[in-house]
């Protein structure tokens, strides 16, 4: 051995190659490791490009507007299959069939098929999961950081205190539909509601009439609405609003709060101050990471808030005898179309067929887009606040 | 800091000078108010935590009362003495089954090919005469309107020719006669523009390859299925050359195999015909079980109508109306049915159940010693069927025995265990619901459906999320490392409903038609029989799942101490040495966690099975290897999705998805433990 | 061959520059390390005494803003940084013992045989455990440790570890052992240890310590280095160095003024 580092002048040498078979695994092994990173992202190309490949057909269009606008303005219909006078076969949306029949009544056109919910456009679906996102964050927002606010600014480790973080972690594992269950069985079905004393309904765990007004509170839950949605969805997502505000508050150096005080200000007074500002970069982050993942969520929704059919914008038809906190109530109690329940309905519960792909096609690409748009933003505003914030 | 702020309050209490805030709501300062209102918060995890377990409880409760009275319904009214004797027939179906494969694949196995080449042209002609749907109807349509206005025609020209008619009526229908000419002609005009169109469509679909796809035609075969297709079109009676000189051969072929099989088909006909005394034994006890309990559960439901009838009778003004309610709650029949007297008829059953079987047994193995042997079968399919055949022969006169000896020792009024209804729900094979006979709730079809397409999911993610894991950490540039995390999370972002879409749309299709290649056919369970299975929605979780692995893996990978891999490098240890063996066992606990962690996302994961999984309610068939990843199967999560909306709150069914969901929620709890445990283990064993 | 070895440096430093990125770390070094002696870096916090280390056996290679941007080094006069050198067979002969001790989280014998595995050859149980045995007994360690050879590394003391990392390092058989701080997380009972052994190897090892504590460079090392501010201000045999400086920053640095 010696001899030969002394021939060649090299004792580093690398082994003669039948001698090591390391630089060969080596390779090997960097490879497959690669491969395997390399074969997630494709796969998920292949998603992404799929998705797009038969979608934006669909909503883009080569003349102006360039957008097909009635995609995003019309409640979803049923499809309607036909066969002109020409013999070809063509598709339209019910009500524009209908209008088309009807500015030409000499022509004769006969049915072929129909398809529910594939016509039109997704105006329902895509409000109603902006109404549901905005409840679910407006209550898992308050909560969560209010929380965070706790863990991290007033606690001593304790009892109380691991309880807590145990019960966080623990309802970050809960399955969604069992979160659906849970929904259904308290905001839907027991839930208290204000309602007329001769309305009880026979579900009522128990109710207690309110003196003078003839109305009375029972526990018999709000039915399945969009608030009840949005409150299940809110509880879903709090471990991880808690968690990311938490993580937000504590980036903010001690020393701030450490000032703030010895300069004789309150507990509260240099949370807000002095904490709170610094955090909240950190916390849009993560309330729009709480969005993706509540947009993309159907199981809880499905038996608390969503129907597949609604032939209305929720903010139409109120009464308008009714006073502005009955409209107030009325809105938020009703069921709402949802984008992943629509998916879910146009591609499972409704005959197949190459007419409707356009409508399955082109919500989930605006379905994709979204969700895609709001993961973006997240990552987006928290490489900015990485590099921005140096204290 | 707490200390701080208890100095302070003494410090206000004992100066006086320094009290800036006065005292609030009962007693408390606006800090302690602000401090609960945090801390009050913060609890609600675990208040929501308790509400679940709370309200999953409440809506389960009533469940298993509600099951066992069920299950004891089953036992008094005999339908579980009927179930024990249709072990028989059950037994006797799956066998003769296979029997039946085994004949007919050996029957058809000299003219296969040729069989085969006629179902494909014949697939073929179905495919083009659905791209053509439209026009055809069309036509038809059409034809039919030419028949009417034909019609119309003569009718006209009959009155015209026949009877002297008024002038002015004359001229009147002289008029309808041109019309109706005309219209013909515009529909015969129609009809040959439309004519054009299907036979221009049929070309265009024949020259195409989408009608062709899968199917085993080539060159002049194909050509001689295009003219077939034409032939069809073309209105041609009588069937194509082609197609005819094909049935021959098969109709040749079969009966020169007949007479050869003679012996199997007699025997076979034998073995089927074996069961029909048991049948005719069974059917009047079945129809009285159902009898008895149909009595049953009206005189369960009978006190609630009652009530309901004298409650309305109260509230009737009418006496007339009021009588009449009255009498018809008279007429309710409270009691319950006499089960002893029901139960005699099984009792006396027995003796002839033996008897039935004995002689059942004797005619059975008369017939299956009549049978060849597989090994004298010439066809593959044939052979293996024949071969389960013969070994689960066995398996059934055992099981008849079983059922002998269990008819004997059933009671009817023996109380249903309370621990056995408890494990008929978690251990039951059989989800049943709305049927006629009786209603089953065992989980386990859809906790193996569950768990099958979870291991299936992470056996395919953690080596994919593990090396993804390790390449980022360890491997990748930084570049690298700022591409692949973005796009990991967004992996994550993608809606599970956009998933399973996606699993019904492109992957479900592209796994069968890469199952049918023909050079994959040795693969297990290859190729699929159907498009939503097991695979497919343990591949699409896979790819849900691997997000989540693969940052927890990330995170174990990046907490182990650099010194670490400063220490390895140093002794001579190349970079993938000291990956596999410092800083993965180093890390391991943390990826064990990640694993399990992964493992309890996917369990609980509902819109992918829903809609990928196929939605089959039975316990998958293992006896098929590692080919039951191709069948259909049904999951906790999607039982729950699919059933909850569609029954009644507070049925025995409704509850029966509490429970799962129950169970579901234990599952969820359990896992995190587990990984808390590895977890705390790994801290207390690193650094 | 082993005359000829003794009278060349076991390590040659030649107009070095090193820089992290934009930040230039060393700068000019010039520098031979000669064979069997005890070569002691001192200087204060940050003049580059450890970065300096980390390049004899490349382990700077790891940062991947570190690099060279002038100059040579040759190891047993070899210039490491040619394209035919094997960075795990340079580490197999310049073995290193870190500041705070790193065993890893396996078993003692495990630690010591870990240089042996991820060898080239492959090696049978018995050689293995010959190995295991005299470097444990070269880092005197042996008879603490015999009995309990299959416990946790993490179960030892913080003075066992260290000793046992630096039996690790032997049991490659390296020619030059680099020594970085290898007493700073110790207590005063344990480096008393570390420094009798150090004595002990410099009979078969080419010794590199960097150190922080000025008594110590005068207890174990022959030849003292001081470094500042990333250059080279004086090198000389550790007696005459502290005892007739020739340059004000040494001698400041020596008397105590700056640290």
């Amino acid at each position: 051995m010696a001899n030969h580092q002394q021939e060649t002048g090299n004792p580093f040498a690398a082994p003669p190659r039948q001698e090591d078979r390391r630089a060969s695994r080596e390779r090997v092994l960097t490879l497959a490791f690669r491969l395997l990173t390399y074969a997630i992202l494709a796969c998920a190309l292949s998603i992404f490009l799929g998705v797009v490949m038969r979608g934006a057909p669909v909503i883009f269009q080569a003349e102006a507007p360039f957008i097909n606008t009635d995609f995003f303005t019309r409640l979803p219909e049923t499809l309607v299959v036909y066969e002109d006078d020409q013999g070809e076969v063509r598709k339209l949306s019910a009500t524009r069939f209908e209008e088309m029949r009807s500015a030409n009544p000499g022509r004769r056109f006969s049915i072929v098929d129909s398809y529910s919910y594939s016509g039109g456009g997704i105006l329902g679906p895509l409000v109603g999961t902006a109404l549901l996102i905005a409840i679910c964050m407006a209550i898992s927002l308050s909560v969560g950081i209010a929380s965070a606010i706790y863990l991290s600014e007033y606690s001593s480790k304790g009892r109380f205190m691991s309880t807590v973080r145990l019960a966080i972690l623990n309802l970050a594992g809960v399955p969604s539909i069992v979160f659906g269950l849970f929904g259904l069985g308290l905001f839907c079905l027991a839930a208290p509601n204000l309602v007329p004393v001769d309305q009880i309904a026979d579900r009522s765990l128990f109710s207690v009439p309110i003196p003078l007004t003839g109305a009375a509170v029972s526990f018999e839950g709000w039915g399945a609405c969009m608030l009840a949605g949005g409150c299940t969805l809110a509880i879903m997502i709090l471990p991880v609003i808690i968690t990311a505000a938490e993580e937000s508050l504590r980036a903010v150096p001690q020393g701030f709060r450490e000032a703030s005080l010895a300069l004789g200000a309150t507990r509260w007074q240099t949370i807000r101050k002095s904490v709170l500002p610094y955090a909240f970069p950190g916390m849009l982050t993560a309330s729009i990471l709480g969005i993706t993942r509540v947009a993309g969520e159907t199981a809880p929704i499905m038996f608390t808030a969503a129907v597949a059919h609604k032939d209305k914008l929720p903010w139409i038809g109120q009464d308008p005898d009714s006073s502005w906190a009955g409209r107030f109530l009325d809105f938020f109690f009703q069921s709402v179309q949802a984008l992943p329940y629509h998916i879910y309905t146009v591609a499972a519960k409704i005959p197949q067929s190459e007419y409707n792909k356009d409508m399955q096609y082109g919500s989930v690409f605006v379905f994709m887009a979204l969700v895609f748009f709001f993961a973006a933003l997240s990552i987006w505003l928290r490489a900015r606040i990485r590099r921005r914030l140096h204290w | 800091m707490q200390i701080v702020s208890e100095q302070k309050d003494k410090n206000k209490r004992v100066s006086g000078r320094f009290v800036a805030e006065s005292r609030g709501f009962l007693g408390l300062t606006r800090a302690d108010l602000i401090h609960y209102f945090f801390g009050g918060n913060a609890s609600l995890a675990i208040f929501i935590l308790l509400l679940i377990c709370v309200f999953l409880f409440k809506e389960a409760a009533g469940f298993l009362p509600d099951h066992h009275r069920g299950l004891t319904k089953w036992r008094q009214s005999g339908q579980e003495f009927v179930d024990i004797l249709n072990v028989a027939v059950d037994g006797h179906t799956r066998l003769g089954s296979s029997l039946n494969i085994s004949y007919y694949a050996e029957l058809n196995s000299s003219s296969k090919e040729e069989q085969a080449k006629l179902f494909a042209s014949r697939a073929v002609l179905q495919r083009v005469k659905a791209a053509l749907r439209g026009p055809s109807g069309r036509l038809r349509k059409l034809a039919a309107e030419l028949e009417e206005v034909r019609e119309d025609l003569a009718d006209t020209e009959q009155d015209l020719a026949g009877g002297v008619l008024e002038p002015a009526k004359r001229a009147l229908s002289e008029a309808e006669l041109s019309g109706h000419r005309a219209m013909i002609a515009a529909i015969e005009a129609r009809i040959v523009v439309i004519e054009a169109r299907v036979v221009e469509g049929m070309e265009e679909a024949l020259a195409g390859q989408e009608v062709w796809e899968g199917q085993q035609l080539e060159g002049a075969d194909r050509q001689a299925v295009s003219e077939m297709v034409r032939g069809e079109f073309d209105g041609q009676v009588g069937t194509h050359p082609w197609v005819a000189e094909l049935e021959q051969t098969v109709r040749t072929r079969k009966a020169e195999r007949i007479p050869q099989l003679a012996g199997f088909k007699n025997a076979s006909g034998n073995f089927r015909d074996a069961i029909k005394p048991m049948k005719t034994f069974i059917a009047p006890l079945r129809e009285a079980a159902s009898e008895l309990k149909r009595q049953a559960i009206a005189a369960e439901s009978a006190p609630k109508r009652k009530a309901a009838l004298l409650a309305g009778a109260e509230a009737t003004e009418d006496p007339e109306e009021r009588a009449r309610k009255l009498a018809q709650a008279e007429a309710v029949v409270v009691e319950e049915p006499d089960y002893d007297a029901g139960a005699e008829k099984y009792y006396s059953a027995v003796a002839d159940f033996e008897a039935s079987v004995a002689v059942l047994r004797t005619e059975i193995e008369a017939a299956v010693r009549a049978l060849p042997e597989a090994t004298e079968l010439t066809d593959p399919s044939g052979r293996q069927n024949l071969a389960r055949f013969r070994a689960g022969l066995p398996d059934y006169f055992d099981s008849l025995e079983r059922a002998v000896a269990r008819a004997k020792a059933w009671r009817h009024d023996k109380p249903y265990s309370w621990s056995r209804s408890f494990f008929a729900f978690l251990v039951g094979k059989d989800w049943i619901t709305n049927s006629s006979w009786h209603d089953f709730y065992g989980l386990l079809p859809l906790f193996t459906g569950s768990l099958l397409i979870s291991l299936i999911a992470l056996v395919v993610s953690v080596p994919f999320a593990l090396g993804a894991a390790i390449y980022v950490n360890q491997v990748a540039s930084a570049r690298e490392q700022n591409l692949i995390k973005p796009a990991i999370e967004f992996i994550q972002a993608i809606p599970s409903v956009v998933l399973g879409f996606f699993g019904i749309m492109v992957l479900g299709t592209l796994l069968r038609d890469v199952s049918q290649l023909p050079w994959l056919a040795w693969v297990p369970g290859f190729p699929l029989q159907e498009r939503l299975n097991i695979i497919n929605a343990g591949l699409l979780l896979a790819f849900m799942a691997v997000p989540t692995i693969f940052t927890l893996c990330e995170d174990a990978l990046n907490n182990v101490p650099r010194a670490y891999t400063s220490g390895a490098l140093a002794l001579g240890a190349t970079r993938m040495q000291t990956i596999l063996r410092i800083i993965v066992p180093t890390a391991l606990s943390g990826i064990i966690a990640a694993i399990l962690l992964g493992f309890g996302r996917i369990i609980g994961e509902t819109m992918v099975v829903l809609l990928v999984a196929g939605g089959k309610i039975q316990i998958p068939d293992f006896s098929k290897g590692i080919g039951v990843v191709g069948e259909a199967a049904h999951t906790m999560t999607g039982i729950i999705a699919q059933e909850t909306g569609e029954v009644d709150r507070g049925s025995l069914h409704w509850r029966a998805l509490f429970m799962v969901g129950l169970v579901l929620f234990s599952i969820s709890l359990a896992v995190n433990w587990g990984a808390q445990i590895v977890l705390r283990r790994f801290q207390r064993h690193g650094t | 061959m082993s005359s000829n070895n003794d009278q060349r440096p076991a390590i040659e430093v030649e107009h070095l520059d090193f820089a992290y990125g934009e930040k230039q770390v060393l700068s000019g070094i010039d520098m031979k390390i000669r064979p069997r002696q005890v070569t002691a870096f001192i200087g204060p916090s940050g003049c580059g005494k450890s970065t300096l280390l980390h390049t004899f056996n490349r382990l700077s290679d790891l940062v991947p803003s570190a690099r060279i941007c002038n100059g040579h080094i040759r190891v047993l006069g070899k210039d490491i940084h040619d394209p035919d050198v094997d960075p795990t067979q340079l580490r197999k002969k310049v073995g290193m013992v870190f500041q705070k001790y790193n065993p890893f989280p396996k078993s003692i014998y495990e630690n010591v045989a870990f240089g042996i595995r991820v060898d080239t050859r492959p090696r049978g149980r018995l050689e293995i455990d010959e190995v295991v045995e005299s470097s444990l007994r070269g880092a005197a360690l042996w008879d603490e440790v015999k009995d309990r050879m299959h416990d946790s590394a993490l179960s030892l003391s913080g003075g066992q570890q260290q000793r046992l990392c630096i039996a690790r390092a032997i049991a490659n058989k390296p020619e030059i052992l680099l020594m970085d701080e290898p007493c700073a997380a110790l207590d005063p009972g344990s480096t008393l240890r570390v420094e009798q052994l150090i004595n002990e190897l410099k009979e078969d090892y080419t010794i590199v310590i960097v150190t922080h504590n000025m008594n110590q460079a005068t207890r174990v090392s022959d030849w003292t280095a001081f470094l500042y501010m990333g250059e080279l201000i004086e090198y000389d045999r550790t007696m005459s160095l502290f005892q007739h400086p020739t340059e004000d920053r040494t001698r400041a640095y020596i008397s105590g003024l700056f640290s």
